[in-house]
């Protein structure tokens, strides 16, 4: 029944296709085209500042027409008496004018009103007028995103937007990211926000990893191959009431991405290269004046004073050079956009780098009388990327070239394999132990411990529209993205033997996602008198698949990478993992609107998803209801007070459980290769999870030149699943309990001003994030469900360790805590006076004491102030953004000081130590006390978050057209990202992110790959 | 034309639209809902492997942080990396390791057991075998911790009372004795069936040899438990299916697909070496087996010196070139050996007479000597009657901070080189000692039992542990997650003391 489905929306794409093609065939040469006979009219289009190029000059109803020129000058022909002359162009109101004979005719074309409001693109597409929204939408405009180019253009979001907290991942660029809104509401499911591309969901692949110090390096996402220059705009719904119509996965806020599509009426090429060049930026402070005492331990003796060692020097400046090329081009018929991109990046250590390639076709057509639109894209995309490094101990070379014992020089080590003439094997040079971080010579890392992704990936979409009357449309949409993932791993012999055998070691993961997206959707638009319906009826189906199969094992003959040269009778691991996700959803939206003032919006929306098979409960229901009110238009305001809405509104998203849980099968140990029952205990009468929440706000703008738009929200998420543990008495290691209360509440604010004094041009926009989060409760009330007894309540959860177990910080949610609330368990051991505590020799010694909150790590607030200033071609783009508050940790710190490799060690030495009670503790024991190899101890390691940095600087140059003939634009501009840390007490950036993937393993620096400093320059040429 | 196409694309969408709206067709949900590489479900011998696994871990995690970190209170290995000071050796083990011990066996058992249990409706070959294993299994659980939960554990119960160490011993064996007569009945009647085939690991499905190692497995609790087991102890030792008497019987794990877990440990991670305890009663007997045991050592000087355990702080690198056991990545891992047997008969026949054994304590003792040495593929030459040597007192000096250690003893290895009977005793446990390496936890608890060896103690003394650890506490999450009955059993069986120096009902008191 499904296939049938799915088969009738590709014929139907596939028939549209064919339409298109002929109906481009017939339409594009009739632009020239003109009647023979009849007589001609010419003139020029203006508006109020001059000229109107591009606009569409026609005959109603006929066949053919012309656009203006450079002067905005036309010349129409083939007119009969009666005709009616038709000027449109997209921004204008459209203009007609009875042709009664006149030989010239010109024009002065009306700024549309509609314009004037702001439209933005809400669910599924469909495009709203902002007043009459209920619930909060923020916009960047493709300027603001292409500013500074990044690799991953979410992160040219931060500090444009309130209500949102955006880490990049440590890897460098491409780099997935961890973007929350409103605050986590999941406690074991993902909280990042769900990307919308044209209206249409899509699978955010990403690599951003769980944490954790093996963890392997951050890798990309889905959402990173977009191409930014193929962005028009991007809507931010932070609110889950906007996103009922996207299905549960908008639960967390949506990103809504617009793409470019070709512009009516002029054909324009758009050239442009940016080239910026990153530097290590914020390090640990290393000391190079005490030498090695013992294996990696640096507490010898002072070191001559022409020995110098700066772990600095092994970084790279990393380059990032995107060029791209977009053709636009169209008339009122068929707009056509095509692009083209390369990204290509090499990272601040050497020999890592990361690809990418876009291209782009995009095509939107009207025909049989404009009753029907098509729009038909296709992308394809390669992305590589080799040797990531983001933190850890796992392929990392920072261990080993912080902790590198001084005194020696580094040097010696950077022809990093010798000859082996027995073997007949290049092999490792690294004349030290692994110590306790799996170090290796950090060189052979990166050149010999290949880490390799290569992927390709392919999207097509295709739209039609069908205009039934001017009041009633149909859209029919699907999609396809597919990706393939070849993701390698090449361990030379001589690695490591935690990582490979004696002749090396292979890993190939061949991995493919797939996800379709249909839907029909009926958009009424009526109005009756002072009452307009707006309604949205409709259908949808989103598949996603998902399939990965691995071979890895140690090599038999050294050095070939295959695997068809794997030994597999000891350590292989092989496994094949895949799921199959569908939701077949209906849902409706209706909007009733009075006197253009009052606007009432009520949705729902019905899923059947698949996670649901076996269990009791085969589909969910979910509403929203918002009020939009323009008060501006109700009451006489004073003259300065030019807009205010108040608007409201309630939400319910629900979102299934996870997959296989209503179905556990044996459980596969790849590497024992045994097969075991599942360790949950079994769950019956499972049921999704809720969030409920509303939200109040403001919009005005008032003294002509000020904009403020503030809300509050507070959701509420219900019926989590939750893995509470059990006694491993029982069999099992925990049981699905589906409980708990996760409240999130908080403001989200900006203030835009823009002013133009004589050519000077300031526009100015601070947003201002605040979120709260709190556990109302865990578990109360539960019973086995097997037997129906009652089960202890749940009132505390213990989450991950921020690096070393028992030493590093940890995540414990408690009922009115947070769910980023962290704990420590050591503290400098105390006499019974309180005073600290010395033995004999006067050195101090560490206790355990009970979990004692330390902090959150999630901010407080997060603030953003971007400004551009602009005169007479020249722009000057600042962009300036503030954490505040929120706690680090960082391990990192720790080991330096435990090895004396930290400027902190070699202070406390050159201060002769540190008074302890009435004596001196040597440099030494303190740090190897209050700190250990794997980490210092969380109370003694953990630092203020609250940083300011200039996130952004651009300047740039429009050169005047008319120094081209008109026939060029042409800006240049420098730029910057990350320029100045203005306040940081952390010794590292605390806005990276060592695990997107993980929703507590946050705040962590364990020998993480420093942020970097990123300067270069734009330049645009569109012609 | 157009108007035609037209039409049907509203056709098309009119029909999707019904489609879609008439509430979807969820048919295959089911089918995407179900895991597509994964078993759902199979006969027992899928999941037996599992818990056969926690028998002897060789997952070498598991390994790690049960046979090695526990076993080497045993006094064959010392953990070399200090884990910011976590240890067994130094009495301050993270929460975490400590419940490790009691968490992974009940996991890998029960939920594979309760399946098998589904399965084979409470009887057959597999439930035989699967009672065999849980009891096995649950036998290394209670020996570390005492009183644990063994006759109440049931499917679909969540909290679950615990047994007394005694009725827990009383219930292993009556399992092991179930499932040696049924497995022995099932060789009579299918001579050569080997149900499990390759996937049992240890005994390639012979259910003859695992009946063996069934009654021998009861000796072992037996003994260990005393006069009340002296029923079960005869009923084993007189067993028509026999216990392991020769090294063909030996119960012995085949670390394939994985490596042996001691080496890997030691090797490649550099995180265990030998124990100065057994090198030191090797060396100084000059034991054909050391070859056998150890790696030589990387200090200049000396051929083979073990590590001590018990040092608060070191740096695991100045510590890497003690010696390392001399394990191959495919060596595999006794279970129980036939030399075991020889000397569990020796002591009965010396301490329990009434107990049925033939054969003199020194026929059985001599011929567990041969066993071994025979297990090991070395000449016994003259060890057997070396009346002069006694093992040797701990040299150090290769690392600051090791010390030396004199030892007391002086018992030898010839049978009447030693004369009164607590001598005798000595000398059996210490040859058995030598023999059952490396099954680090059984050392640990014939120690507990008899006081022998005479391992060198902590280096860093703790005064709450001056007989070093004898029990471990159980498992925080006891405590969290089934504390009423946790308690209870603190309170009856333990005498209110959940600590790790209160001593099991088997073991010396003094």
């Amino acid at each position: 029944m499904l296939k049938p489905i799915k088969l009738s929306f590709f014929r139907c794409c596939m028939a549209i296709a064919a339409v298109a093609c002929l109906n481009m065939l017939t339409s594009l040469p009739s632009l020239a085209q003109t009647k023979s006979g009849g007589g001609i009219v010419s003139g020029i289009v203006t508006d109020e500042q001059g000229p109107v190029i591009g606009a569409a000059v026609m005959i109603k109803d006929g066949q053919g027409g012309v656009t203006t020129g450079l002067e905005g000058e036309y010349s129409l022909s083939g007119l009969e008496h009666g005709d009616v002359i038709v000027v449109s162009i997209l921004g204008y109101e459209t203009q007609e004018i009875p042709y009664v004979g006149q030989a010239t005719q010109n024009v002065v074309l009306k700024v549309s009103s509609e314009f004037l409001d702001e439209v933005v693109v809400t669910a599924l597409g469909i495009k709203r007028e902002e007043k009459t929204l209920a619930y909060q939408v923020q916009q960047v405009k493709s300027d603001e995103l292409t500013a500074v180019k990044d690799a991953n253009f979410v992160n040219s979001l931060v500090g444009k937007v309130a209500g949102v907290t955006i880490n990049s991942g440590a890897s460098g660029p491409g780099s997935s990211t961890r973007v929350v809104m409103r605050g986590m509401k999941s406690i074991e499911k993902n909280n990042t926000v769900l990307y919308v591309i044209d209206g249409i969901p899509m699978y955010n692949k990403s690599f951003g990893g769980v944490g954790g110090t093996m963890a392997e390096a951050v890798g990309s996402e889905a959402a990173a191959d977009i191409n930014p220059e193929d962005i028009e705009s991007v809507n931010m719904l932070t609110g889950p009431s906007a996103a009922a119509l996207y299905g549960s996965d908008a639960a967390n806020g949506v990103i809504i991405i617009n793409t470019k599509r070709g512009a009516e009426g002029r054909t324009t090429v758009t050239v442009s290269n940016s080239t910026t060049f990153s530097t290590a930026y914020m390090m640990p402070e290393m000391q190079d004046r005490y030498g090695k005492s013992s294996g990696y331990n640096s507490w010898g003796a002072a070191l001559p004073a022409d020995y110098s060692y700066d772990p600095r020097k092994f970084f790279q400046t990393g380059t990032n050079i995107i060029n791209s090329v977009s053709l636009s081009t169209g008339n009122e018929k068929n707009q056509t956009y095509i692009s083209a991109s390369t990204t290509n990046t090499t990272g601040i250590v050497p020999e890592s780098s990361y690809d990418r390639y876009n291209f782009t076709a995009r095509n939107t057509t009207k025909f049989a009388k404009d009753r029907l639109i098509l729009d038909f894209g296709a992308s394809f995309i390669i992305q590589k990327d080799h040797n990531l490094v983001s933190q850890g101990t796992y392929f990392n070379p920072l261990p080993a070239l912080y902790l590198f014992p001084r005194g020696d020089d580094f040097n010696e080590v950077r022809m990093y394999e010798r000859w082996d003439p027995i073997n007949g094997v290049m092999t490792q040079y690294w004349p030290y132990s692994e110590g306790s971080h799996n170090m290796q010579n950090p060189y052979w890392i990166q050149n010999r411990n290949n880490r390799d992704m290569n992927k390709r990936r392919y999207m097509l979409n295709a739209s039609l529209q069908y205009n039934i009357t001017d009041w009633l449309n149909i859209t029919a949409r699907a999609r396809l993205d597919e990706s393939t993932y070849k993701n390698t791993t090449e361990y030379y012999a001589t690695t490591l033997t935690t990582f490979a055998g004696e002749n090396g070691g292979y890993k190939l993961d061949n991995m493919t996602d797939r996800s379709f997206y249909g839907d029909v959707i009926a958009n009424v638009d009526k109005t009756w008198g002072d009452w307009r319906l707006v309604a949205n009826v409709g259908a949808s189906i989103n598949d996603q698949r998902y399939d990965m199969d691995r071979a890895a094992g140690d090599l038999l003959i050294p050095n070939h990478f295959a695997t068809n040269n794997l030994n597999t009778s000891r350590n292989y691991k092989g496994n094949q993992e895949g799921w199959h996700d569908q939701t077949q959803s209906v849902f409706a939206s209706v909007e009733v609107g009075w006197k253009d003032m009052l606007f009432l919006t009520a949705t729902g929306r019905n899923d059947w998803a698949s996670q649901l098979a076996y269990s009791s409960q085969p589909s969910f229901f979910y509403p929203s209801v918002g009020l939009s009110a323009v008060v501006s238009n109700m009451l006489d305001m004073p003259k300065w007070f030019t807009f205010l809405k108040v608007r409201g509104s309630y939400s319910q998203v629900s979102t299934p459980f996870e997959r296989f849980l209503s179905n556990p099968s044996y459980v596969y140990n790849d590497q024992t290769h045994n097969w075991a029952k599942s360790e949950t205990y079994p769950a019956t009468d499972l049921k999704p999870e809720d969030t409920k929440s509303w939200e109040i706000g403001l919009n005005m703008s008032f003294l002509e030149s000020l904009t403020l738009d503030v809300t509050y929200y507070r959701s509420n998420t219900y019926n989590q699943t939750i893995y509470a543990p059990l006694s491993a008495s029982t069999g099992y290691k925990n049981f699905v309990a589906q409980t708990g209360n996760v409240q999130n509440q908080g403001v989200e604010l900006a203030l835009g001003y823009d002013n133009t004094w004589e050519g000077f041009n300031w526009s100015s926009n601070f947003t201002f994030t605040f979120n709260e989060n709190k556990i109302i409760s865990l578990g109360h009330g539960l019973v086995d469900p097997v037997t129906g007894q009652p089960v202890a309540d749940i009132t505390e959860i213990q989450k991950d360790w921020l690096g070393a177990g028992d030493t590093a910080p940890r995540v414990i949610l408690k009922e009115g805590g947070s769910m980023s609330d962290i704990y420590v368990n050591h503290l400098i051991a105390r006499d019974f006076n309180g005073n600290v505590a010395t033995d004999d020799r006067g050195r101090i010694s560490m206790e355990s004491v009970d979990m004692f909150k330390a902090g959150q790590l999630a901010p407080k607030a997060n603030l953003g102030w971007s400004n551009t200033f602009s005169y007479a071609g020249v722009s000057l783009g600042v962009v300036i953004t503030a954490r505040i508050g929120g706690l680090v940790y960082s391990a990192t710190q720790g080991i330096l000081d435990y090895y004396g490799v930290s400027e902190a060690s070699a202070a406390m030495r050159d201060a002769g130590g540190i008074p302890v009670n009435s004596g001196m503790l040597s440099a030494q024991n303190y740090y190897q006390t209050i700190s250990t190899a794997q980490g210092g101890h969380g109370a003694y390691y953990l630092y203020d978050a609250t940083n300011v940095r200039l996130q952004e600087l651009t300047l740039n140059y429009t050169f005047p057209r008319k120094w081209f003939n008109d026939k060029l634009g042409l800006t240049v501009g420098f730029v910057a990202r990350n320029l100045a840390m203005i306040y940081c007490k952390a010794p590292f950036d605390p806005e990276l992110s060592s695990a997107t993937g993980s929703n507590y393993y946050q705040g962590v620096d364990y020998f993480m790959l420093p942020s970097t400093r990123n300067l270069g320059f734009n330049v645009k040429l569109q012609f | 034309m157009r108007r035609r196409n037209m039409k049907t694309i509203v056709k098309i969408l009119s029909v999707a639209v019904l489609l879609s709206v008439s509430g979807g067709c969820t048919k295959n949900f089911e089918r995407y809902n179900t895991s597509p590489y994964d078993v759902m479900t199979a006969d027992p011998s899928i999941l037996l492997p599992t818990m056969i696994d926690a028998m002897m871990y060789v997952q070498q995690n598991d390994s790690q942080m049960i046979d090695q970190m526990v076993g080497s209170l045993g006094g064959y290995f010392t953990t070399s990396n200090r884990w910011n000071g976590t240890n067994f050796d130094t009495f301050n083990v993270s929460p975490d390791w400590n419940a490790a011990p009691y968490e992974t066996p009940f996991l890998d058992i029960y939920g594979n057991f309760f399946e098998i249990e589904r399965y084979t409706g409470g009887s057959g070959h597999y439930y035989a075998l699967a009672r065999l294993v849980r009891a096995a299994a649950m036998l290394r659980v209670a020996d570390c911790y005492g009183p644990i939960p063994y006759s109440k554990v049931k499917d679909s119960q969540m909290y679950v009372e615990y047994d007394s160490n005694e009725d827990v011993y009383h219930n292993i064996i009556a399992d092991l004795r179930a499932a040696a007569d049924q497995l022995y009945s099932y060789t009579l009647t299918y001579s050569g069936s080997k149900p499990l085939g390759s996937k049992d690991l240890i005994y390639g499905g012979d259910y003859s040899k695992w009946a063996k190692l069934a009654n021998s497995l009861i000796m072992r609790v037996a003994l260990r438990g005393g006069e009340d087991y002296k029923d079960a102890f005869i009923e084993a030792y007189t067993s028509p299916a026999g216990y392991i008497a020769s090294n063909a019987d030996n119960a012995m794990m085949d670390p394939a697909p994985q490596t042996n877990p001691y080496q890997l440990a030691s090797s490649s991670w550099g995180d265990l070496r030998v124990n100065a305890s057994i090198v030191d009663y090797m060396t100084g007997y000059n034991d054909p087996r050391v070859p056998a045991y150890f790696a030589k050592s990387g200090f200049d000087g000396v051929e083979y010196v073990g590590m001590r355990s018990g040092k608060m702080e070191f740096e695991k690198s100045d510590v890497s070139a003690y010696s390392q056991p001399n394990f191959e990545a495919t060596s595999k891992l006794p279970v129980f050996v036939a030399a075991e047997t020889s000397f569990i008969l020796a002591e009965v026949a010396l301490r329990h007479a009434d107990w049925g054994v033939t054969g003199t304590a020194q026929e059985h003792y001599e011929a567990g000597i041969t066993l071994s040495m025979e297990q090991w593929g070395v000449s016994a030459g003259g060890y057997i009657s070396d009346s002069e040597s006694v093992p040797a007192d701990h040299k150090d000096g290769y690392v600051t901070g090791f010390p030396d250690y004199t030892r007391q003893t002086d018992v030898k290895i010839a049978w009447n080189a030693e004369t009164d009977d607590e001598k005798h005793f000595e000398q059996i446990i210490t040859q058995k000692w030598i023999a059952n390496y490396p099954m680090g936890i059984e050392a640990w608890s014939e120690y507990r039992r008899t006081g022998y060896p005479e391992l060198c103690p902590a280096v860093d003394a703790n005064p709450d542990y001056p007989r070093g650890m004898r029990r471990l506490a159980y498992s925080y999450n006891e405590d969290s997650f089934n504390k009423a009955n946790k308690d209870a059993a603190v309170a009856n069986f333990l005498d209110g003391q959940d600590s790790q120096t209160k001593d099991l009902f088997w073991a010396k008191k003094n």
